[in-house]
């Protein structure tokens, strides 16, 4: 089974549009292929892949908080000095404590330290995963966090390693999965032990920036890497990220011009490749989708 | 008082750094102290835009825990009290923290440790750094790339924040967070008193528009949606109207898509410094929260 992960370094670049095509692509072409979404935080693929049969909900238990029990409290305020995200109020002095959930990660300091034991912890939802049909018949795997939530990298790894199981499990050939912004570590948790991983950034400063930290994070991890240039319009700005991937060695696999026609697929919910095929933007994802098939060795 | 606008929004792209930066210019242009924060740790970028480059004046720092292996007994206390379970005993029986990321610096061990054998060797999440450009003071938080507490960091800078405030007493502090609606939004949502919900219309920015406005209730502060790139769907602009009027929010700002306006954030122009005419939307953001300040400092 390969899994290609698709991730920026800037959000707003076009990852979801990117990875909802290969998708649809690869099921197009008769491969086996999953849709998977680690973007936790705000996961979108499902606007585009729209689900319409639902095959199974998972619910996550994995998050705790604390709560304190003012009648054993003994005031001595270890709780509050304890804390390392600043969650636990006084309102009116000791033994009027409250923890503030929307503050709280959970990590039980202060229950573990309090000498009157009046600190408990509770468990707590961290969020759902639906794994769904798509209109297109493939399936979608999808993980949203409770708002508010602590995402982090190790939780990206954890519904990675889900996805996979479950894929292997239908007998799925390739894993498409559409990674979270950024350039941290949710992102590098995205990124190891993936297949394939395509950078996708737009021709502004602030995105080229991101996705080289991207390519360099793949590098180092030894993942095969893919550049896509996004919303490309022969800036200047593009030769000069072109000539820094060259000198990187890391390969530029396609440039989708800019094209309205993507803004329509978004507006009636399609891929681009499958709202509008002929279109310049649909030809150059399909010239990435090529390489992309050719760098993992699929046929 | 200072009064904090944080300007926040789900996706990311929605234009909330382009939107932070204009509305802190256009502030400090009509002589109000601003202070702007970007407080997007992971990818700091609104220096970009003031085309300057802050200098760290800081390091954010958390305890990590050090052992003194004369004092300590190996009672094992300190490893078991570890929430994050990185404290273990290493070949040579001495006590190492294993896996420095994971350590959220709680102090459990330090509190624990009979023999007050645990002391802090302390360790850098990142930096604060700061610039001045034509009156305007620029507050950056920078995350190490090998560090993932994102939401710890947005806390000390924060805190950091909060100190520097409290000492130049500017009129307006905008703080420009990081996307999303995780831990570590409410973090940096943490002192505002108004947010500027930045938001387009596609359907990714109306998913994540809910999903923002269910987290703005949970935090209970007021805002204010911005609807950027308006025109590229008439459709779903009028689906997030509706949204955030069934939110009890009938006013909002708009600004329409202009590729000028996408060459000028290549080029590090700003639009408020441009004469394109949808900088006044930015300008009309400005008059209404110089407003809503003015309410509030009525209200005492």
């Amino acid at each position: 089974m390969k899994e290609i992960v698709v991730v920026s370094g800037k959000g707003g670049s076009g990852k979801t549009i990117f990875a909802t095509s290969l998708a649809y692509l690869f099921n197009q072409e008769g491969f086996k292929v999953m849709a998977v979404d680690v973007n936790v935080d705000t996961p979108t693929m499902r606007f585009l892949l729209p689900v319409s049969k639902i095959i199974r909900r998972y619910k996550v238990y994995v998050s705790r908080k604390a709560t304190i029990e003012n009648a054993k409290c003994n005031g001595c305020l270890k709780c509050i000095e304890v804390c390392p995200f600043g969650a636990i109020e006084s309102r009116e002095g000791a033994r009027h404590l409250r923890v503030n959930l929307l503050y709280c990660e959970g990590c039980g300091a202060c229950a573990l330290l309090c000498p009157a034991s009046a600190v408990s912890m509770i468990e707590w939802k961290t969020g759902d995963m639906v794994l769904g049909e798509t209109d297109f018949g493939f399936p979608l795997f999808t993980a949203q966090l409770e708002i508010g939530g602590h995402n982090s990298g190790p939780l990206v790894r954890e519904i990675r390693k889900i996805a996979a199981e479950i894929a292997r499990d239908m007998g799925v050939d390739v894993l498409v999965v559409d990674g979270p912004p950024g350039i941290e570590c949710t992102v590098m948790a995205s990124i190891v032990g993936a297949s394939y991983a395509a950078i996708v950034s737009e021709p502004t400063p602030q995105s080229f920036r991101g996705a080289f930290r991207a390519a360099k994070i793949a590098q180092e991890f030894r993942v095969l890497a893919g550049f896509v240039i996004n919303k490309s319009m022969g800036y200047p700005v593009e030769e000069e990220a072109e000539k820094l991937l060259s000198a990187m060695n890391a390969r530029l696999i396609g440039k989708i011009p800019y094209d309205y026609e993507v803004i329509k697929s978004l507006a009636v919910a399609k891929p681009v490749v499958a709202y509008s095929p002929q279109s310049r933007a649909s030809k150059a994802i399909r010239i990435a989708y090529q390489n992309i098939k050719l760098g993992v060795g699929l046929k | 008082m200072s009064f904090i606008v944080a300007v926040t929004g789900g996706k990311g792209g929605t234009g909330k750094s382009t939107i932070a930066v204009n509305l802190a210019i256009v502030l400090s242009k009509m002589n109000y102290k601003t202070l702007l924060v970007d407080s997007d740790v992971e990818n700091p970028n609104d220096h970009l835009f003031l085309d300057v480059n802050p200098r760290r004046i800081m390091p954010i720092t958390v305890f990590t825990p050090g052992f003194d292996v004369d004092r300590c007994t190996r009672c094992g206390k300190c490893v078991q009290i570890c929430p994050q379970g990185v404290i273990i005993l290493d070949d040579d029986r001495n006590l190492t923290v294993i896996f420095h990321e994971a350590c959220i610096g709680c102090k459990a061990c330090l509190y624990v440790c009979p023999q007050d054998a645990v002391y802090d060797v302390g360790r850098d999440l990142g930096y604060v750094r700061a610039a001045v450009k034509n009156g305007l003071r620029i507050i950056v938080g920078e995350l190490k790339p090998t560090e993932s507490q994102a939401t710890l960091a947005i806390y000390k800078l924060m805190c950091f924040v909060k100190s520097d405030v409290e000492r130049e007493k500017y009129d307006f502090v905008v703080v420009d967070t990081p996307p999303g609606v995780d831990s570590s939004v409410v973090q940096a949502l943490r002192m505002a008193h108004v947010a500027v919900v930045v938001s387009e219309p596609t359907p990714f920015g109306l998913e994540t528009m809910k999903l923002t406005i269910e987290m703005l209730r949970a935090i209970n502060i007021m805002w204010i949606p911005l609807i950027n790139k308006s025109n590229i769907s008439e459709e779903h602009r009028e689906m997030l109207s509706k949204l955030c009027r069934e939110a009890g929010v009938q006013e909002f700002f708009e600004i329409p898509y202009s590729e000028e306006v996408f060459k000028m954030n290549m080029s590090y122009k700003l639009l408020v410094e441009s004469d394109n005419p949808l900088k006044d939307a930015i300008i009309n953001l400005a008059r209404h929260i110089i407003t809503l300040k003015e309410i509030r400092n009525s209200l005492g």
